[in-house]
């Protein structure tokens, strides 16, 4: 089970990571999570391609489920039945069922075209998965690397809501975070923050010299 | 205002999953309410509601932590597919459910009849609105409690209150549907599906976002019913709530996306003598639910604690407007000006 | 289908007006319609909005009396969403009268259902009572339903297992704009800059509704004061033997501002098997390609904004 209390705010964790392992986190995290035992509940999605993608085109992911399971791969010969299209924090949250997603697509900040059904199915199954978030990074990055990354990130969430606070009370609704030019001064500010931390240097610096980790899954 | 006549209503909260449920019980939900996975209860979407097997362990672990479990089977049982309702009922008394919010005579009757220990509810979607119905279904059904509709005022709310036998539950936070439920056609008359019939209203195989410099269209079987700007908040795909033209000017026609929240209201509603408060999504997930939850638990509280002391908090309505469909939120209809 | 309907006619019931008309202009309308020797049944009062009962329940039994004398039969239609002491009281009221003048009732909510069963007066369950199944349909008979009008979303092939060997009268809204919705909020007066409250009437001023168009300027509704109905009327009258079959003995036209004796006669002819469905079809559009003019999906079980050719 998620110990709510202690998570720390995904778009921290994720932007702690350097820019290769963002993607990879979210590619294996995906696979991972989708265990055999998980993967029945996948089954519905059988025969549809998704392709997650970012507003720049610079992420583009494609999925697909068969018996086998979940496959992700960068490329694909045929139209994707459903695109999912936002920030690669947006995306993540989707994936990892990390954050309310309604208020995401709302918010403009995941947009959904092509067969809605089935992505509404996607989104209602990932909804009903419960799993240790923390357990699945332990795993991806190792234990130490992991601990420190969760340890920091729930730090800078508290700086974070800290400055959210600030924020509130200079005014500015916390609720126009999800407004564009709003989000775009929040998130610099909070980056900001993030960045100032030696430990968060140094960790970075350590996971650049890190060889990169062969891909688990499955790759076009 | 007396403050010795306050009664704490329950706070009744959508499960749309397994762990939606958990979510609220552990955020301080009393009640939570959850339907099976068939066209049976108003919100049949895909990949969402409980399996037998999902319902019995929520309602072990919402027993077993003092919460109760309420069973939605509250459509209209169909010409030839009346088993899944049934079924669905038998179900919900068999894996233990605290009650069936049921909103067709049929089903009422069966209910009364095979499980007269099961406690029965009258669903929103029987759009009972007035004494003489409520009294009528409790006579002939024998239910103890009716959701009202959310067109009502509070004054009417109040003197349905004061004059029904019934414990009275009301909408109180989300979603806000401004049609009488279970007399709207609008999505059969555009898709072909009903809430009625088949559980859903504006179903996803009919839905369409398109988008076009960061403008979002929205199509439900083809037909344009809005358009949002860039960076406007976008909302769920109703007719109700879309972009049309009539008498020659363009905008929400019918009405607005905005969601409902009545924390202005508690120590009136508290008055009333409300049971019930009901938090509409059970298409949301646990997220939304845990922040929703546990911002009306503790406005519940304070006003319990205090009612002549009661205030809004500001963080309250942040976090209900931060998950909310328009990002604003209206008293809707319990307040007269409204209409 | 082009056979002619067998046995017993069909009667025509001429529904509650939905649309908002001055009281003189109602009263001009079922007259007329009470000597028009097609219609068998007329049913009178305000479904949608209690704001435009303006002279209250006298004036109503005033005219139900006169429309009595024309040897119709004549129900006394009630509310669809009462919410005021007001409004319960008028359905009391209306509901002891009709008692005591042989008449029924035609009950949109369970209210009227309620003052009904408690007065021991007769009712027709309307289109708004939800009888999607055989169980609902013994259910509402067993609280005194003498005739029943089936949803309107419900597909015609479903209509014999809803009525199954009940011998209650079953009437089907066969002609008109579909009621689609009811709200707490009135469009009409939206539309004009008004609230419900202060209203002012203006529903009186759209005899027919008010069109409402999609942004990209297709069709999609009408709007009558609280109600969303359908862009185009319904009409099922090139299906009337196929309804027979069902088990449908009485076919609602649902009041228009105009046509409606030619609706009447084309419906009556078609109903006694003297024109074939297509050819009264044709008549009630004049020739024009019948899409254009109605719609039917709802007979088909299909959306109810389309048109499917038989």
């Amino acid at each position: 089970m998620l110990k709510l209390k202690v998570l720390p705010q995904p778009e921290v964790f994720l932007q702690l990571l350097p820019g290769f392992l963002q993607v990879q986190v979210l590619e294996s995290l995906l696979g991972r999570i989708f265990t055999s035992d998980r993967q029945t509940c996948l089954q519905p999605l059988s025969g549809k391609l998704f392709l997650f993608r970012t507003p720049d085109g610079e992420i583009e992911l494609f999925m697909h489920v068969d018996r086998q399971g979940l496959h992700i791969q960068a490329r694909a010969d045929e139209a994707p039945d459903v695109t999912i299209c936002g920030d690669l924090l947006a995306l993540t949250a989707l994936c990892l069922g990390l954050e309310d997603t309604d208020t995401l697509f709302f918010s403009r900040r995941l947009l959904l075209t092509g067969d809605t059904s089935t992505g509404l199915m996607f989104k209602n199954i990932l909804a009903n998965l419960d799993f240790d978030l923390r357990a699945e990074l332990d795993q991806h990055l190792g234990r130490r690397a992991a601990g420190t990354l969760w340890r920091m990130a729930a730090q800078a969430t508290g700086a974070v809501a800290f400055l959210d606070q600030q924020l509130a009370h200079a005014g500015i609704a916390v609720g126009e975070k999800f407004g564009l030019s709003s989000a775009e001064k929040v998130k610099a500010l909070k980056m900001e923050l993030c960045s100032l931390s030696e430990e968060h240097a140094a960790l970075k610096q350590q996971l650049e010299r890190r060889p990169r980790p062969v891909r688990s899954t499955q790759a076009a | 205002m007396s403050t010795t006549d306050y009664t704490k209503p329950e706070l009744v909260c959508p499960a749309g999953n397994l762990p939606a449920l958990k979510a609220a019980v552990d955020a301080g939900g009393d009640t939570v309410y959850l339907g099976f996975r068939n066209a049976s209860n108003a919100r049949n979407f895909e990949g969402l509601n409980f399996s037998c097997e999902e319902a019995e362990e929520g309602i072990r672990y919402a027993h077993s932590r003092n919460a109760q479990v309420f069973v939605a089977v509250n459509t209209s049982p169909g010409p030839r597919n009346a088993a899944d309702w049934t079924s669905s009922v038998d179900m919900a008394a068999e894996l233990g459910a605290d009650a069936v919010i049921i909103s067709d005579i049929a089903l009422l009757a069966y209910a009364k009849e095979k499980h007269p220990n099961l406690r029965r509810h009258l669903s929103v979607q029987a759009s009972a609105g007035n004494y003489e119905a409520l009294e009528f279904y409790a006579r002939e059904f024998g239910i103890r409690r009716a959701v009202l509709p959310r067109i009502l005022t509070l004054d009417a709310i109040r003197e349905i209150c004061s004059k029904s036998s019934l414990e009275i539950e009301i909408f109180a936070s989300g979603g806000l549907c401004v049609m009488a439920e279970g007399r709207c056609w609008l999505s059969s008359y555009v898709t072909g599906d009903s809430p009625n019939m088949h559980g859903v209203c504006s179903p996803a195989h009919a839905v369409r976002f398109e988008e076009e410099n960061d403008r979002l269209d929205v199509k439900l079987d083809g037909m344009l019913i809005n358009r949002f700007a860039p960076g406007e908040a976008a909302a769920y795909p109703t007719l109700c709530k879309g972009r049309f033209e009539a008498a020659g000017k363009q905008g929400h026609v019918m009405e607005a996306p905005y969601s409902l929240n009545v924390l202005e209201m508690l120590p009136e509603i508290f008055a009333a003598g409300v049971q019930g408060l009901k938090i509409e999504g059970r298409q949301r997930n646990k997220h939304y639910v845990r922040t929703v939850v546990s911002t009306w638990r503790a406005a519940v509280d304070a006003c319990a604690g205090d009612p002549d002391g009661y205030a809004v908090q500001k963080e309250w309505m942040t976090s209900l407007a931060a998950t909310s469909e328009g990002g604003a939120h209206t008293t809707g209809a319990y307040e007269d000006a409204w209409r | 289908m082009n056979r002619l309907i067998p046995e017993a006619a069909m009667k025509i019931a001429i529904g509650p007006l939905l649309f908002g008309w001055p009281e003189a202009k109602i009263r001009e309308f079922y007259l007329s319609m009470a000597e028009e020797s097609d219609v068998d049944i007329l049913y009178l009062g305000e479904v949608v909005c209690s704001k435009r009962s303006i002279s209250g329940v006298e004036w109503q039994l005033k005219l139900a009396a006169q429309l009595q004398e024309s040897g119709k039969e004549v129900v006394l239609s009630t509310l669809a969403m009462p919410t005021t002491e007001r409004e319960l009281q008028f359905i009391r009221d209306l509901t002891a009268a009709a008692g005591e003048m042989g008449l029924t009732i035609e009950a949109n909510d369970m209210a009227s259902v309620a003052v009904a069963s408690r007065l021991g007066v007769e009712f027709v369950a309307g289109p708004h009572m939800n009888i999607y199944s055989h169980g609902t349909l013994q259910q509402m008979c067993r609280n005194g339903a003498k005739r029943v009008v089936l949803p309107l979303e419900l597909p015609a092939k479903d209509i014999p297992d809803v009525v199954g060997q009940s011998d209650v009268e079953v009437e089907y809204f066969a002609h008109g704009h579909l009621p689609l919705t009811f709200s707490a909020r009135c469009y009409t007066a939206r539309s004009h800059g008004l609230s419900k409250q202060e209203c002012r009437h203006v529903c009186f001023l759209n005899p027919d509704g008010i069109e409402m168009h999609t942004l990209d300027d297709h069709d999609f509704a009408t709007i009558n004061g609280t109600q969303i109905m359908s862009h185009r009327p319904f009409t099922a009258i090139n299906h009337l033997a196929e309804l027979a079959g069902f088990g449908v003995r009485t076919l609602r036209l649902s009041p228009q501002a105009s046509g409606m004796p030619e609706t009447l006669h084309h419906f009556r002819a078609a109903a006694d098997g003297l024109l074939t469905g297509d050819a009264a079809l044709n008549a009630l559009t004049g020739g024009a390609p019948a899409h254009d003019c109605f719609c039917n999906g709802y007979y088909h079980g299909r959306q109810g904004r389309v048109w499917i050719e038989a």
